[in-house]
């Protein structure tokens, strides 16, 4: 059980300073033990839900941990969380800073990805229902829901130490340029399926490419503005272009 | 007796705020709270299995137990809604369940947490909160 919390600092809206239309920015002198700024992004509707609860101080709290680098940064998703919020990034040097569970999170390697379609929103024309459809009968979600893949306990282990490179190339579950276009090429290279404990896998076995439930979502979306034109570009994303946006993750393997 | 449970839902998580009069009552008002959600029944029984925890407080046994259970409807289909011989300690727990088989685990629970945990005597009984990771 972790220390009960001895003092709360609660952050205003007065404290939080607006940089761009879309950047906002926790000063490091708003409360004295951060060590580094804190920098949202998000429009002022996101901020204002963020101003609600404990979002912003478990933010300015991310701030004040040890060998914290740079700044402390807030997704536009960013809520409350149990330690870090939920949809909080922040890295800590490697020599002197702190590795925080609470960082990493309950639910190991859950996260959201955005899936760029080669598809313009004109070109979809009236099939907007009949994808959203697809979409449904495709991707199983909810709780406990089954995937297509049936793994035996070799597979899941390949899956688990070479991860999208044994789905692509020997499953056939998707394309050899995908792996360039997935962090790390969708593999951790000191991936050990054997610390996996038999209890996780037996969890986790039939949910490979399930979407689960809680706050995982799959969203249709199309880039209505672009806010950063260079950082667009280097991501490939056009104006107009649809996009898929996806939060799901370790499911039952990550607990 | 009216319902002893209760749940308050957030964003990605489930709180259970629990009470009885026992600390062992406290565990099977965990167990009904989660096989209240647990999904639709087959209409059948499962059968009656042991269980076994060890954990350095009761706190950390209340997280176990859901966790436990949590596998048990995960894995194996069932919503725990009975509990024999519930043999607890500060440290351990023992005891054997049974519960309906499921036509499928339909639980938003993934994982009891440690965050704000609470198990604690009060004027009235024992008192516990644990949140859930959905």
């Amino acid at each position: 059980m972790p220390p009960p919390r001895t003092e709360r600092h609660s952050i205003s809206r007065a404290a939080v300073r607006q940089r761009s239309e879309v950047v906002y920015e926790i000063p490091q002198q708003a409360r004295a033990d951060m060590r580094v700024p804190a920098r949202i992004y998000a429009d002022a509707e996101l901020l204002a839900e963020m101003l609600q609860g404990d979002t912003l101080e478990q933010l300015t709290n991310v701030a004040t941990l040890p060998g914290i680098a740079g700044y402390v940064y807030g997704m536009p998703d960013m809520h409350q969380g149990y330690g870090f919020p939920v949809g909080a990034v922040a890295a800590t040097a490697a020599d002197q800073g702190v590795i925080s569970p609470g960082g990493v999170g309950f639910d190991i390697n859950c996260g959201v990805r955005l899936l760029a379609l080669p598809v313009m929103r004109k070109e979809l024309g009236g099939h907007l229902e009949g994808l959203l459809e697809q979409f449904a009968a495709a991707i199983p979600a909810g709780a406990g829901r089954q995937g297509a893949l049936t793994l035996q306990d070799d597979e899941l282990d390949a899956v688990l130490e070479r991860g999208c490179e044994y789905l692509i190339r020997e499953r056939g579950l998707g394309w050899e340029a995908d792996l360039a276009h997935i962090e790390s090429g969708g593999c951790l290279a000191d991936a050990d399926a054997g610390k996996v404990s038999t209890r996780a896998k037996e969890r986790g076995r039939g949910q490979l490419g399930t979407l689960g439930s809680g706050n995982h979502f799959l969203e249709l979306q199309w880039v209505d503005r672009i806010a950063d034109e260079k950082g667009a570009a280097a991501l490939g994303l056009r104006k107009e272009q649809l996009t898929v946006l996806i939060h799901t993750g370790s499911r039952g393997l990550g607990h | 007796m009216g319902s002893r449970r209760r749940t308050v839902e957030h964003i990605g998580e489930w709180k259970l705020l629990l009470w009885a009069d026992a600390p062992a009552e406290v565990f099977i008002e965990a167990a009904r709270a989660l096989a209240e959600r647990a999904g639709p029944r087959l209409g059948e029984r499962s059968e009656w299995q042991p269980i076994r925890l060890q954990a350095r407080d009761r706190a950390g046994l209340l997280v176990d137990w859901l966790n436990e259970l949590i596998f048990l409807g995960e894995t194996r289909g069932v919503a725990v809604e009975e509990v024999a011989d519930l043999q607890l300690t500060e440290t351990t727990l023992q005891c054997r369940v049974r519960g309906a088989r499921l036509r499928e685990w339909r639980s938003p629970a993934k994982a009891a947490t440690f965050h704000d945990l609470r198990f604690e005597p009060t004027a009235q009984g024992w008192r516990a909160s644990v949140i859930l990771d959905v």
